[in-house]
């Protein structure tokens, strides 16, 4: 007996051990791909620049506005380096909300934005662009859109949140009260994008597929906060979204309310998403792909899912972005796109290799 | 003692003189009253702070007028266009940095933006200063754009161009040349400053470029807080306009960014005689010529745009300004089919202002004018009577010009070309004869 305890112990450690490595691997190369971040972009800097430059002005040795180099540091830290942390931030925080909603919802289709904060904060976004009109009353300037499409991206959580009661919350009604509430601001969108012209819509468009690449120092900042608060509540409650797989009876029974659980989780990374779409858009699949790829590989422990997820997110949406960078056409390519092009083959390929039912 | 008669005469007329000359001198030898010559900056046709007498130039007149206003201790507050170096308060110092400009030293100057500030659609002033002068920029790359560039004589200083495919071919040896100009993307609107390999950072540090150049509307370079951080100045003009007072603002701020002050004047006196022909050609009186424009394909131009403003000069009125179109400046007519509605909207021309090859003639224009024209003409009760492309890659006057030849029976085509051809010969670096191109067609 003392033998199997010991085996056990040992498989238990290995368990634990390759999850830790997992997340160590994840954070090494989010750490490289952030130092590759700040060489890759239209002006061509080499990767011991790049890095003296972060450094010494990392130190306080930025260098004099007259100087030769002020424009070079300017570049990579008014630009590629907030550009970076808000990739990896917002890549863990989607991540995080992607795995937890799944879990709640019993859901692999679900995401982050399945509560309809995308639409929401779309409409926001092309009520500011299109009509120009914003709740800052500052017409459509960066800070009338960041706002309009927070309070927009509020509104179907708000609605979900109240029609609650009527439903009892079962997560296949909130899914579909979800989708109807998204179709219902998507229409909205719809109808003041079809009457606007080319060079707006192109804007919304942009907006809509999800870019990085107008992200300042100005959104690094609140989003941190608000993706670490939405972790800092989500992590704690791991063990009991875990008892969620279980029916909710069972659940229940073993001293758990579900239905309040569901409804915080909901509120807190419908949150941590609403923050990051009104900065940098809608970027699409890393919420949805990433805790598939993870659960492939880890499992669907979520003690281990969400720190996972949110290692592998910041890694993965920070690749994507330096890709994004990388390629040489001569026009930008929004994040959404390469996440979507990269993502997709991934997670066939890891599904036709494992072999596994993941859910 | 009794004056006698002569001396009391002598005393009048002596009185009479000193009276005569006391006057004579607070009105010739008191010094200039320089108040009269400062102009505001509604007024100016360079608006430009230490443009104080308002003309299209900064030169000694500014800086006399500028010193007898500080020597008769006048303040900003009371002449602001006077303080040229915008600290608040009028001294040798706006004297000194207008001599800067004049000697063409480098320096900092303030001046105003033609920028929609509030988004709300119309042109706003806007205070912004500038590293001067501008040896090396880049900029959006409308057709516009491009031939005001060609007008005012700037070619080697551009670095880097955004634009799209439409732009004329006749600036394939100037701004579509990429040994020369970097293309930087294939909006006319935009650019980004540091993203893909497509974006302008590296041709900035290259070329040590100091100034983006952009129109007004709020839709062109979005992004320009990012270029002024990068310590790039954006200059705004309305390189579209059909107001010859902003005409002459964006000729005379690029003469004196790009130190070619001679050409501007000569392109501004060009453009001045030229509306006023223009003008009393078309005679605004008695005219009752109602017309739509149409800049892309089947969509209708509405509220204050450039394109309106082309036949709003012209004399007609565009019905479409009665209707409510939610802040847009250009709608679908599919989705509005109200627009064909003669009850409703009622006009006799649509005016389909588009950009295409005309002074090389390598444009298929019957099939581009058929590609634009041919929904509106199944929907309109006019068909594609009344509907005209007119090419806009040329000067804003030529089209002016061709759109009041096709408003009205007395004006000719002809007269329409002799004003395109005088810009052509005036300002073109090559030589074309317009009248053998198609830059108006109608079937």
């Amino acid at each position: 007996m003392t033998e199997s305890f010991e085996q056990l112990k040992e498989q238990y450690s290995k368990y634990t051990l390759r999850k830790i490595l997992f997340i160590i691997v994840c954070i090494t190369l989010t750490v490289t791909m952030f130092w590759l971040s700040l060489a890759v972009g239209t002006r061509q800097l080499s990767l011991e620049e790049s890095l003296s430059l972060f450094i010494n002005h990392l130190i306080g040795n930025a260098p004099d506005p007259d100087s030769e180099l002020w424009y070079d540091d300017s570049i990579v830290w008014n630009f590629r380096v907030p550009r970076a942390l808000f990739a990896i931030i917002s890549g863990a925080g989607l991540s995080v909300a992607g795995a937890v909603m799944q879990s709640i919802m019993k859901n692999p289709l679900a995401d982050p934005y399945t509560t309809g904060v995308s639409s929401g904060a779309l409409l926001g976004a092309s009520i500011a662009i299109v009509l120009g009109f914003s709740l800052t009353g500052g017409g459509i300037d960066n800070m009338g859109i960041v706002v309009n499409a927070i309070v927009f991206a509020m509104l179907p959580v708000v609605a979900i949140v109240a029609m609650g009661p009527f439903f009892r919350q079962s997560p296949a009604s909130l899914i579909l009260a979800g989708v109807v509430v998204s179709f219902a601001f998507s229409s909205m969108s719809s109808l003041l994008l079809v009457t606007t012209d080319s060079s707006t819509l192109a804007r919304v468009y942009h907006w809509q597929v999800g870019t990085l690449s107008e992200v300042s120092w100005d959104a690094v900042l609140p989003v941190f906060i608000v993706e670490l608060v939405g972790i800092c509540i989500l992590f704690p409650l791991a063990n009991k979204i875990n008892l969620m797989a279980l029916d909710d009876k069972d659940a229940r029974s073993m001293g758990l309310d579900s239905e309040k659980l569901r409804m915080i989780c909901l509120v807190t990374l419908s949150v941590m998403a609403a923050i990051i779409i009104c900065y940098v858009g809608v970027i699409g699949f890393v919420g949805l792909v990433i805790p598939h790829i993870v659960r492939i590989i880890l499992g669907s422990d979520n003690k281990y899912l969400i720190p996972a997820s949110a290692a592998f997110g910041a890694a993965f949406l920070l690749t994507c972005d330096v890709i994004s960078r990388s390629l040489d056409v001569n026009a930008s390519i929004p994040v959404g796109v390469v996440t979507s092009f990269i993502g997709a083959p991934l997670l066939l390929l890891l599904i036709i290799k494992e072999k596994k039912n993941i859910w | 003692m009794e004056m006698n008669k002569n001396t009391k005469i002598i005393i009048a007329v002596v009185v009479i003189l000193a009276i005569v000359v006391i006057v004579a001198a607070v009105f010739f030898l008191n010094p200039t009253d320089v108040t009269k010559d400062a102009k505001d900056m509604e007024n100016s046709e360079l608006k430009m702070f230490g443009n104080i007498n308002g003309d299209g130039f900064i030169d000694e007149k500014d800086t006399k007028i500028i010193k007898g206003l500080i020597d008769e201790g006048k303040t900003a507050t009371e002449f602001p266009l006077a303080d040229a170096n915008q600290d608040g308060k009028l001294s040798q110092a706006d004297i000194d940095l207008l001599n800067k400009v004049i000697k063409g030293e480098s320096c900092t100057i303030w001046h105003m933006n033609l920028h929609d500030v509030d988004g709300n659609g119309t042109m706003d002033y806007e205070k912004v200063s500038t590293k001067f002068p501008v040896t090396s920029m880049i900029c959006t790359g409308s057709s516009n754009t491009f031939m005001m560039l060609n007008l005012a004589g700037i070619f080697d200083e551009v670095k880097g161009a955004s634009y799209g495919s439409s732009i004329d071919n006749i600036f394939n040896d100037t701004y579509k040349n990429t040994e020369k100009v970097v293309k930087l993307g294939t909006s006319s609107q935009n650019i980004d400053f540091e993203d893909g390999k497509g974006a302008a950072s590296e041709v900035i540090k290259k070329e040590n470029v100091t100034m983006v150049l952009s129109d007004w509307n709020r839709t062109y370079l979005t992004n320009e807080d990012k270029f002024e951080a990068a310590g790039v100045d954006c200059v705004r003009l309305a390189a579209a306009s059909t107001d010859i007072k902003v005409m002459a603002h964006d000729y005379y701020m690029l003469g004196l960014l790009f130190q070619k002050q001679e050409r501007a004047g000569e392109v501004v006196e060009y453009l001045k005689e030229v509306m006023e022909k223009i003008e009393s050609a078309i005679g605004k009186e008695n005219k009752a010529v109602s017309a739509v424009v149409s800049s892309m394909t089947n969509y209708y131009s509405v509220g204050d745009s450039d394109y309106t403003a082309i036949i709003k000069f012209d004399g007609a009125t565009n019905p479409l300004d009665k209707g409510s179109w939610g802040g847009t400046t250009s709608i679908k007519v599919m989705d509005n089919l109200d627009v064909f509605n003669p009850d409703k909207y009622k006009y006799e021309y649509v005016i389909h202002l588009r950009a295409y090859n005309a002074y090389t003639g390598e444009a298929d224009v019957p099939k581009i004018y058929n590609d634009y024209t041919k929904t509106i003409a199944e929907y309109w009760e006019n068909g594609y009577d009344g509907q005209y492309l007119v090419n806009a890659n040329m000067p804003i006057p030529a089209r002016l010009a061709y759109v009041a030849s096709i408003f009205y029976d007395d004006i000719d085509k002809s007269w329409a070309d002799e004003i395109h051809q005088g810009f052509v010969d005036k300002f073109f670096t090559k030589s074309y004869n317009v009248s053998e191109q198609a830059f108006v067609f109608a079937e």
